[in-house]
Formats: C-alpha cells, structure tokens, sequence
C-alpha cells in the first residue's frame, strides 16, 4: 500500500488541520457524489479515506491491511482507539427492556406482530479465537468485543460478523451495516451471515409495512426505500425453503 | 439541525391536523409566557414533538384556550397547553442558547453572538430546573464540535453522541418509561444528525467543509436512515400511547421524511430537465 502521506500529499509533519484540510480538498475533487459514475474517482476516493484514516489513527507506518483495494466502504474506523467514546454509551437506564440480543440490536417492538422478527440470524458456532467475542456479545459487552476485535489483524467474514454485532449492539448503525454486508461480500454462502444481513434489513421492511398499516402510503414519494422492500420480497421468495 | 420532526399534513385528518396546530401554538405560547419575544422566536417542531409525547404518555392534564397569534395578530390561535409543554418550552431555551453559542464560536457570526447574549439569562434559569439535561446538552454539544475539529469520518461516533444527547432530553423523569424513552431519542436523534448531514453532503463537499459521511462510498444513505427509524419506532410503539397517537405515528412513519424526500427529489428533478 502507498504511504498515506503521499496520497494526501501532506508532509509527515503536517498539522491535524493540514491534513484534513488536504483531505477535504481531494474529497471535493473526487467524491462519488459529486462525480456520479465515474468508477476511477470512486476507486481514488476509497484510496483517500483508507490513507486518511490510516493518519488518523496512527497506523500509517503500519503495513495496510492485507486486502487488495481496501475496505469497499472506503472507511476502516479500527485504529488504535477508534471506539473511544468520552462518556457512557449505550441506553444508561436501567431495565432495559430488551430480553435478547437480537431484540436489543433491532428493537423489539414487533416481537409479536411481526413474522420476520421470529428469524433469528442462524446459530452461528464461533470460531477458537472467536469464543471469547461471541461470549461478550451474547452478554451484550459490545464495547468489550469490540476492544478484542480491534486486536485481530486478520479480518475475515467471521470477524466483520461479530464487528457489525457488537456495532450494531452500540446503535452504531453505520458501520454495522457496512460490516455485516463485508462479512457477506466475503463468503457469499455463510447462512449466518446473510441472515444477520436480511436481520438489519427486516427492521426496515417492517417500519414500512407498519407505516402504510397506519396510513402512510408511501409508495411513490419513497422509491429507494421500495427497492429495499422489494430485495427483501424477492429474498424471501427465493432464498426461503419455508 | 432542527425542524425534521414534523406532520406529513397530506396524510393527517383534519381534526388531528388542528390538535398539532394547537400544540405548536401552545409551546410558542408558553415560551413568550415564560421568556417573553426572544424565547417565542426559538420555537421548533422537535420539541413540539416532545411536549406531544410526554404529555400523552403521562396523561397529562390539558389547558386549552385562544390567544392572539404573534406572527398574525388578526388571527387567534387555539392552544392546547400540558406540564410537557413547559418542559418543552425548557429544553427549546437551552438548545437554542447552546446553537447560538456554537455558530458564534464555529464561523464568528455577529447575529449569533447577539442572540446567545438575548438567550443567556433565559437558558441558564431553564437549565437550573433540568441540570442533567442542561449537562447533556453542553456537554454533547462540546464534543460534537471536538469530532468536527478533528475531522472524524466515522459517522457512527458524532450521531452516537447527538442521539445519546436526544435520548437525555426524552427521559424527563426516571421511571419505568425512562429506558424506552432514552432509546426512542437515542435513535431519533441518530436519524436527525444523519439527515442533517446526507443532505448538506454535497454542499459541505464543495464548499470543502466538515461532513461526518463524506468517507462513505458508496454514497446511499436511505436504507441507513430508515433502519434507524426502524429503531425508533421499535421502541415507541412499545409505550402505552393513546392521546395524539395518531400524529405521533403520522411524524415518525411519515413527517420525518419530509424534508429529506423533497430535497433529493428536487435534486433527480434538477439532473433531468
């Protein structure tokens, strides 16, 4: 991987100011939004935000991760402390009402209403050296996992599994979803995996469906959100024995 | 970044459409009431949106009454007034004093600096009554605009920090309510700050500014905003509502889309003449 300096092309001792300054110049030159369909400034982009991210987190000196072309979704937030939070995270009053993880990471509101929320992403075994994350997500320790995680230099389909768990636990909606589409990207044929992905997306699907239930047809006005449904539709049909 | 948290008034009746009516004017009420002009001119819709929740969650008491609009003083505004009103009408202050502060220091604008010097007695006798939310505001605020200094591209970290904000100022009290409510505000105010960023996105691009989703790409933010709203209607539909539920459900299933809808609709709309 090229020196992140040189792909900012800021000098090694560049100002935090500097450096995103440079950065929000490049951004402005090659971001996707303001280039739609240009595949080569897409690629630039993503090479810029991995660079940046490698300053940011003092990784630079540090080989890249070993993944030709980087993460997809432009952004690898696992620096040294990424998850640094000041102060608490997560719901700080007691009782929180949620009885299981899953219902804790995607609301469990339509526990009973709902038939897709009786799918569990599938019993997934962990791994040796993912016993002790999938014991502290199951014990909803999300901040915890994740401090493992970041320790682990390969990153495969299991890791970005457990990361878009313990993500999302956090209400880190971002990167959990960028995470759980990665661990899929990268075996395609983990039932887990995809299941934990149509479990972000089931959450949206039913918000809709309850929405038009109370008179809010939204059909035309929201066409991105009916592709969403309709890739959800055609999962069901397609990919569900039942 | 306020004012996402509105009616959708297509798909409202017409007698809920007057209560909401009734609601916003009650908080613009009780705002001169208590702060006199300058309070009046800080009236938002998310906090009407508060004052509606709580006040139906605790079946509270209603005063209702007319009084001469300010904005049209021919015309009278029927009110509906509850106990959440006033909290409402608390936070409304302290927020605004806070963003005052905020545009002063971050671009030295001179209007802001004017109005934060109106807004500093009224928000500092407000935020005595409600210390920790006044606390959650300061102190999330402060470290919103530390991530925006640094350039934080994980945008998971500022909308965390403005959602756990929001879910402080949804908990007015510590009762059985108060996890539901935390999470209810913990994810709509994800939703708000995200909205408020995918839409100023390309503008902030240009005009080489902070924006906490510039390093995502590729750069489709609905599927995102809705599961959080999935989120935040998880958790409200778990509270037992009934007054206004119908234009509670009318804000969160609907309301909150539009802004963001007619945005990027003019946008296709500017791309194909």
């Amino acid at each position: 991987m090229r020196d992140p300096y040189e792909i900012l092309g800021v000098s090694r001792d560049a100002s935090e100011d500097d450096i995103a300054q440079a950065y929000r110049k490049l951004a402005k030159k090659y971001h996707p939004d303001l280039n739609p369909g240009d595949k080569e400034a897409e690629k630039r982009m993503q090479e810029i935000n991995a660079a940046y991210d490698r300053i940011k987190n003092g990784t630079a000196d540090e080989p890249g991760p070993g993944q030709p072309g980087g993460n997809p979704y432009g952004q690898n937030p696992y620096g040294r402390n990424p998850y640094g939070y000041g102060g608490g995270q997560g719901n700080p009053y007691e009782g929180t009402p949620f009885e299981d993880i899953f219902g804790d990471l995607f609301g469990g509101a339509y526990e009973q209403q709902s038939r897709y929320r009786q799918q569990r992403p599938a019993a997934h075994s962990p791994s040796p050296r993912m016993r002790s994350v999938n014991n502290l997500v199951a014990a909803g320790r999300y901040q915890q996992a994740l401090q493992e995680l970041s320790g682990m230099d390969e990153r495969d389909g299991e890791w970005y599994f457990y990361s878009a768990l313990a993500n999302a636990g956090l209400g880190n909606r971002v990167t959990g979803l960028n995470h759980a589409r990665e661990a899929v990207r990268k075996e395609p044929g983990n039932e887990a995996y995809n299941e934990l992905l149509d479990q972000f997306e089931a959450g949206s699907f039913e918000y809709r469906r309850a929405g038009q239930a109370h008179g809010f047809d939204m059909t035309n006005a929201y066409s991105s959100l009916m592709r969403l449904c309709m890739a959800q539709i055609c999962c069901m049909l397609c990919c569900r024995p039942c | 970044m306020f004012g996402y948290v509105k009616i959708h008034g297509e798909t409202l009746g017409e007698v809920e459409r007057q209560r909401y009516q009734a609601h916003y004017c009650g908080l613009c009420r009780r705002l001169g009431k208590d702060y006199g002009g300058r309070g009046r001119a800080t009236l938002t819709y998310d906090m009407t949106f508060l004052a509606i929740l709580l006040g139906s969650l605790y079946r509270e008491e209603e005063g209702s009454g007319t009084f001469p609009c300010p904005a049209n003083p021919l015309r009278k505004c029927g009110y509906i007034e509850t106990a959440a009103t006033g909290y409402a009408a608390d936070l409304n202050i302290v927020l605004a004093w806070y963003k005052c502060l905020d545009d002063w220091q971050d671009d030295g604008s001179l209007t802001a600096r004017s109005k934060a010097r109106l807004l500093e007695a009224p928000a500092c006798q407000a935020g005595e009554r409600w210390p920790r939310q006044e606390k959650a505001i300061r102190e999330g605020l402060a470290e919103l605009s530390a991530m925006e200094r640094v350039g934080e591209l994980n945008p998971d970290r500022p909308a965390g920090c403005f959602g756990r904000l929001m879910g402080e100022l949804f908990v007015r009290e510590q009762d059985e309510f108060s996890p539901l409510l935390w999470q209810t505000g913990f994810a709509l105010g994800r939703f708000i700050y995200l909205t408020d960023a995918a839409l100023d996105l390309r503008e902030d691009l240009k005009k080489e500014r902070y924006n906490p989703l510039a390093g995502q790409v590729p750069a489709d933010f609905t599927p995102m905003l809705t599961m959080l709203m999935a989120e935040c209607t998880g958790c409200f539909e778990q509270l037992p509502l009934e007054r206004d539920l119908a234009i509670l459900r009318n804000i969160l299933y609907s309301g909150v889309w539009v802004t963001y809808q007619t945005k990027i609709q003019s946008r296709k709309g500017a791309k194909t003449p």
